[in-house]
């Protein structure tokens, strides 16, 4: 696990204002391009062109994938028999060692030195780049954003923009260390660097990697969406094309996949498609001169079968595009960094206390959502995130898992708001204290930051304006009074 | 390593199926829109044309095969064009996205559609360095041309007015790299091929009895927003694509 706390971590990033500024405007970015796109969906729903709306598209999504994971033992086995038709080999791995241990047997065998890999969260998940590392193997991230954060030796910010928090001054020492001189700062410079330095590793490259955004279960299908191209690069250069795909990513047929691609890129970016759909059906085949002459697809679990048939399935719907991120009032302050995980954000919050040791990642779910649904609104396959956030926060309770110091005076207001007199002591006495450890602000607006006593553990994470002098309660008594009334 | 009747047996078992199951029921015609939309050849060329454009691309509708082969060598070599209409060749402007200022030869897919333009043999007799994607050159050697070619041209499978993306199938002489590696691709299209939406697209590909190894749906120029979110073009793919719809 990540090293210390969410709030920890998120404190120092809510330190760096040039950090907030840059997710801030990312997602500023994201939001508008994606409302402009989902419009333009309507537009072309009402043409016959599309499917649906965003709404329908959905609901579509929805089903698919709830379909495919309620019979994922099928979907996978058909998969499997397909690429294996087609001439691709298959595997299938527990969890993070057994991915490694494919790969480099592959990769000994293969005689590999140079390993080019295209961005990939599941090889992410399960540190493949490490594993090859310890045989000495040199393994290039080929994505602009995860080949500056891998040179940075830092993880990724965000799914979609893994270096949103990097300055190009900061990446032009980065590429100048890489090619021994100094680089001026401009994008096409820092670009033509990384073509050029990339260019040469794609082409002695003796394996590639990657993910697969989704698979066809029907055809053996995978398919890879990016907008540099280096997808394609990838998985098209090297002799050998390894690419390690979660169990959940298989969908039914070819139709079910015109589904998602026409919601991936517009949630993602606000594109109508990304650049480069690419779909690779085996290996080269007879007569072919180039593409992969072996294909591997490694099918991983790492804690995903856990998760099937439970309350939280459904957050194996998620194709990473990131829109719940960047609409998240929580991510858009504090950034990717502050969860300490692969997965950031609201599918981050559900997800890795899954994945992983969930008392190790309970303060996420307690801590970095307001449950506003802000991310199940924009979710392209309609994850009710905040509900399974409720879920872990619930599950956190029951287990005996909270050491907030909240519990014992959540449950003495529970027990006094069950009487009416009761409430009305408790709600006086709260107001008085809260506004005696208020403070002012500039503005003239006061603020209570940190209480003492039990309200301690409630104020800290939360500033609430001071209560007023006199509650709606007392306020509406003295109308009726006025009034000649009796309350 | 985990055998695979062991992880569909852990599946199932989630799934609380006593067994993985053989036969599902599945209908995927509901992922489809419900009919084609019938939208004039005219107005799809003038979608795709817009469509690419935004993207930072270029479509051409040329009304006979001899404008396409023009076209192509207008863009691959502007300074024989320019000879040819006696303007004085101008010095190359700065920076390497000259994609025509770069050297290297023209890299052609073997093709029937590329083949009727008699696109190679145009191209060579005025004086342009021509190689076709033959693979009995062998793939290192291939490879070697098409990481040195200053241009690559492409057939298309379809086309898609929605959206402006090429479909690009791989084949014995229909290289991957070839609208990968060089700096500029051109892809020539038959007018036929364009259909509406993406919808359509995979109406289509769904007929079809086998998928290509590699099927690419190429939109517009590679692009990045990496760096400080500031939109850069041709980080890995093509910075220059062009495609050519001719007649047909
Ligand atoms: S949970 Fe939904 S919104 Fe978030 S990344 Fe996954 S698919 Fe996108």
């Amino acid at each position: 696990m990540a090293g210390g706390t969410f709030r920890a971590r998120a404190r120092k990033a809510l330190e760096n204002p040039r950090l907030r500024r840059a997710v801030r405007v990312t997602m500023n970015n994201f939001m508008s391009a994606r409302r402009a796109a989902m419009a333009e969906l309507a537009q072309l729903a009402r043409e016959g062109l599309a499917l649906g709306d965003f709404a329908a598209m959905r609901e579509r999504a929805r089903a698919i994938k709830q379909h495919t994971l309620d019979h994922l033992d099928h979907y996978l086995a058909r998969a499997a028999t397909a690429i294996g038709e087609r001439g691709g080999h298959v595997h299938f791995a527990a969890g993070a060692h057994e991915v490694g241990e494919i790969v480099r047997e592959i990769a000994r065998r293969r005689g590999v030195t140079l390993a080019v890999k295209s961005k990939s969260m599941a090889t992410e998940e399960v540190h493949l780049n490490r594993a090859l590392q310890a045989d000495g193997i040199e393994v290039v991230e080929t994505d602009l954003g995860e080949y500056i954060i891998q040179l940075a030796g830092e993880t990724p910010s965000h799914i979609v923009g893994p270096a949103i928090h990097k300055t190009r001054e900061e990446i032009a020492q980065l590429f100048g260390r890489v090619v021994g001189r100094e680089l001026s700062t401009d994008t096409p410079t820092l670009t033509g660097v990384a073509r050029q330095v990339l260019r040469e590793k794609f082409v002695r490259a003796g394996m590639g990697i990657s993910g697969a955004n989704f698979v066809v279960a029907e055809t053996g299908t995978l398919c890879i969406v990016t907008n540099e191209g280096n997808g394609r690069l990838v998985t098209s250069a090297p002799p050998v094309h390894v690419a390690v795909v979660g169990i959940e990513k298989l969908v039914p047929t070819l139709a079910d996949l015109y589904v998602f691609l026409g919601l991936l890129a517009r949630s993602s970016t606000g594109q109508k498609i990304s650049v480069y759909t690419h779909m690779i059906t085996g290996p080269r085949r007879p007569g072919e001169a180039d593409g992969p002459e072996e294909l591997h697809v490694i099918f991983l679990d790492a804690g995903r079968s856990d998760i099937l048939g439970t309350e939280y399935q459904e957050v194996l719907h998620c194709i990473r595009c990131g829109a719940c991120l960047n609409h998240c009032p929580v991510y858009r302050q504090t950034g990717g960094h502050a969860y300490g995980a692969v997965y950031s954000g609201p599918v981050g919050t559900v997800l890795t206390p899954l994945l992983g040791e969930f008392r190790d990642w309970k303060d996420l779910p307690a801590e970095a959502c307001s449950l506003c649904a802000a991310c199940w609104e924009a979710c392209p396959v309609g994850i009710p995130l905040h509900d399974l956030i409720l879920k872990h926060r619930q599950k956190t309770a029951r287990e005996g898992l909270d050491q907030s110091g909240l519990g014992g005076p959540l449950r003495l207001g529970a027990a006094a708001w069950t009487k009416p007199w009761a409430y009305r002591l408790s709600v006086r006495v709260g107001r008085l204290a809260l506004r005696w450890f208020a403070r002012e602000e500039e503005g003239g607006r006061r603020w209570a930051v940190k209480a003492p006593g039990p309200l301690r553990a409630w104020t800290e994470g939360r500033d609430l304006p001071a209560p007023p002098e006199k509650s709606f309660r007392e306020l509406w008594a003295e109308h009726l009074r006025e009034r000649g009334q009796r309350a | 390593m985990t055998e695979r009747a062991e992880m569909l047996a852990r599946i199932a078992r989630r799934l609380g199926q006593p067994a993985p199951r053989d036969q599902v029921a599945w209908d995927p015609r509901a992922s489809l829109p419900e009919r084609p939309p019938s939208i004039p050849a005219a107005e799809l060329v003038r979608r795709f044309v817009a469509q690419l454009g935004r993207l930072g691309g270029k479509a051409i509708r040329v009304a006979a095969d001899a404008e396409a082969v023009d076209y192509v060598l207008s863009v691959v070599a502007p300074d024989v064009v320019a000879a040819g209409r006696g303007i004085p060749p101008s010095p190359p402007a700065g920076g390497e996205a000259q994609g025509a200022a770069a050297p290297g030869p023209v890299l052609l897919w073997d093709d029937p559609l590329l083949t009727r333009l008699e696109l190679a043999a145009a191209l060579a007799s005025r004086g342009v360095e021509v190689s076709v994607w033959r693979p009995d050159l062998g793939p290192a050697a291939l490879k070697e041309l098409a990481a040195r070619a200053r241009a690559g041209v492409t057939g298309a499978w379809w086309g898609v007015a929605e959206t402006g993306s090429i479909a690009l199938p791989a084949g014995p002489g229909r290289g991957r790299l070839v609208s990968l590696l060089p700096r500029t691709h051109i892809a020539v299209l038959p007018e036929s091929r364009l259909v509406p939406s993406v919808a359509e697209l995979f109406r289509h590909l769904v007929e079809e009895p086998d998928l290509p190894s590699s099927l690419a749906l190429a939109t517009g120029p590679s692009r990045s927003a990496d760096i400080e979110n500031d939109l850069s073009i041709g980080v890995h793919g093509p910075a220059d694509v062009h495609v050519v719809i001719v007649p047909g």
